[in-house]
């Protein structure tokens, strides 16, 4: 009789143990997103000034800098979806992508101060983003291991943990940049 | 960062008298090596032979008991022993001042200009325990040949360690090593707030799937962190206290860079990022930059190897790209 009791209560303790490793999975990865959402929203601040600091150098590309002024607003309106905001910063970091390439064809822009600062922000809290992306990612497969590996599927599929998407690595952070191709195109 | 081409021009042209001279300094070294050892010799010899004399001579009742005699006499030996001795390491002592300061300075200054060589210092033991990266106790913490300076935008500094734990167990001194070899810190190019180790992945080796297990559970260190570069896991173990910091430090390009690192000095490397410095230890056997008595110096091989060690801990800060000021950070 003993011997059942310890069973189950051995049973029971292995139980809980899957169950809570599975919690803090999930939970890392949520943390993680907010740490990422941050970072975005850093990023977001940053734009108002960059657009006003290169505004009177590059007229040439007002369209751009429109279009990314009217892309922070769009990520910033309260009631956007998180896909929508992915998709609006992958959006972003194309043409903020295009506009460092532009940067080079301004000597002025490129004495001020001020701009060098920004893009020193810039290069930095792009940085972090990444790391922020790469850290998601890590906990993301984390997570989808504990889900899909037995046992723990078991715990999964009886209290609905789900599997979650891995983020895409944009295709300029996969391949290292070539930098005569940037002069090419 | 110098070239193996350049070297060979500086060598031909600021070195060969330099080493003519220190060379000949050497065999004067070496001769009075021999010269201890000789006259050390005799003196035992000599003192041996009185002592048998003696002794026959306290057999034959010709000598009142008198070993305090005998023992004042072989202090006096010993004395004279212990006075060549320390006479002979105050000329090697001498020769190995003239060789840090004739040959080992100018490699240093040839390699970057910015550089200040101060051949007795070393890094504090407070800067080797703020690195965070050996945890062992130590008593014992020596070391030398202490570069400092900047490079371009970035300060560095570095020296060989000596560093280890003696203890005395039933009447057996035991040595535990900590660590020896050379010790590097270099103000980091980006800002962060944590701690982040990168260590020689040995759980792993040893266990392949297993070591995960084991690494998961180092406390010392903090949570681990784990990276998508798949050569980079096999070599090192990521710690931090912050899993996104860790890897905004440790970019997909550092890692490269961390490896290529660990392939040109093929010895175990530490790295930690603790209040904005990079600190990098590299394990290597016996002492570094020491001049030789028994060998002859004028050896290409000898030279090109102090060179060596010397421009690879400078690189250090080009490998890791500790001058690209791109961030916030300047």
């Amino acid at each position: 009789m003993e011997i059942v009791l310890i069973v189950i209560a051995v049973v029971l303790l292995i139980l809980v143990l899957m169950y809570n490793s599975l919690v803090r999975k999930r939970n890392m990865v949520d943390q993680v997103f907010a740490s990422m959402d941050a970072m975005l929203k850093k990023r977001f601040d940053l734009i108002p000034n960059l657009v006003s600091s290169v505004k009177e150098y590059m007229k040439h590309e007002a369209g751009t800098l429109t279009k990314i002024t009217e892309l922070r607003t769009k990520a910033l309106s309260p009631n956007i979806s998180t896909e929508d905001k992915v998709v609006v910063n992958n959006e972003l970091n194309k043409l903020l992508g295009g506009l460092k390439v532009a940067f080079e064809n301004y000597p002025d822009l490129k004495a001020s101060n001020n701009f060098l600062q920004l893009q020193a922000s810039l290069n930095e809290v792009e940085e972090q983003i990444s790391a922020a992306r790469r850290t998601y990612n890590a906990a993301v497969n984390d997570n989808n291991n504990a889900v899909d590996m037995f046992p723990t599927n078991i715990i999964a599929g009886l209290f609905g943990f789900k599997r979650r998407t891995l983020f895409e690595i944009p295709e300029s952070e996969r391949t290292n940049i070539n930098v005569g191709n940037l002069f090419n195109s | 960062m110098r070239t193996k081409e350049e070297f060979n021009q500086f060598f031909q042209t600021g070195l060969t008298g330099v080493i003519k001279t220190l060379d000949k300094a050497r065999r004067k070294v070496l001769f009075r090596l021999f010269l201890t050892h000789f006259l050390n010799l005799i003196l035992i010899l000599v003192f041996l032979v009185f002592f048998v004399v003696w002794m026959e001579k306290l057999d034959e009742g010709e000598l009142e008991s008198g070993s305090f005699v005998i023992i004042v006499i072989g202090i006096v030996f010993l004395a004279l022993i212990g006075l060549l001795i320390y006479l002979y390491y105050r000329k090697r002592k001498k020769y190995v001042v003239e060789f840090k300061t004739n040959l080992i300075n100018p490699i240093i200054k040839f390699i970057d200009q910015g550089l200040n060589y101060v051949p007795d210092g070393y890094i504090s033991s407070g800067a080797f325990s703020a690195s965070k990266i050996f945890h062992q106790p130590y008593n014992r913490y020596s070391g030398d040949d202490l570069v400092e300076g900047t490079i371009d935008k970035t300060k560095i500094l570095f020296s060989e360690l000596h560093v280890a734990n003696i203890v005395h167990r039933d009447k057996r001194t035991e040595k535990h090593p900590v660590f020896d070899g050379m010790f590097f810190i270099a103000d980091f190019n980006k800002h962060f707030k944590g701690q982040t180790f990168v260590l020689p992945d040995k759980a792993e080796k040893l266990f392949k799937g297993l070591g995960k297990f084991f690494q998961s559970m180092n406390w010392n260190y903090g949570q681990l962190v784990k990276m998508e570069n798949i050569e980079f896991e096999k070599e090192f173990v990521v710690y931090s206290n912050d899993q996104i910091e860790a890897r905004y430090i440790i970019s997909l390009s550092m890692m490269e860079r961390m490896l290529a690192l660990k392939k040109r000095f093929n010895r175990p490397v530490y790295f930690s990022f603790i209040n904005s410095n990079v600190n990098f230890a590299v394990a290597l056997r016996g002492k570094q930059l020491e001049p030789t008595v028994l060998r002859s110096l004028d050896n290409r091989k000898i030279i090109d190897s102090y060179f060596g060690l010397l421009n690879d801990m400078i690189a250090i800060v080009d490998e890791l790209n500790l001058n690209t000021r791109i961030w916030t950070k300047q």
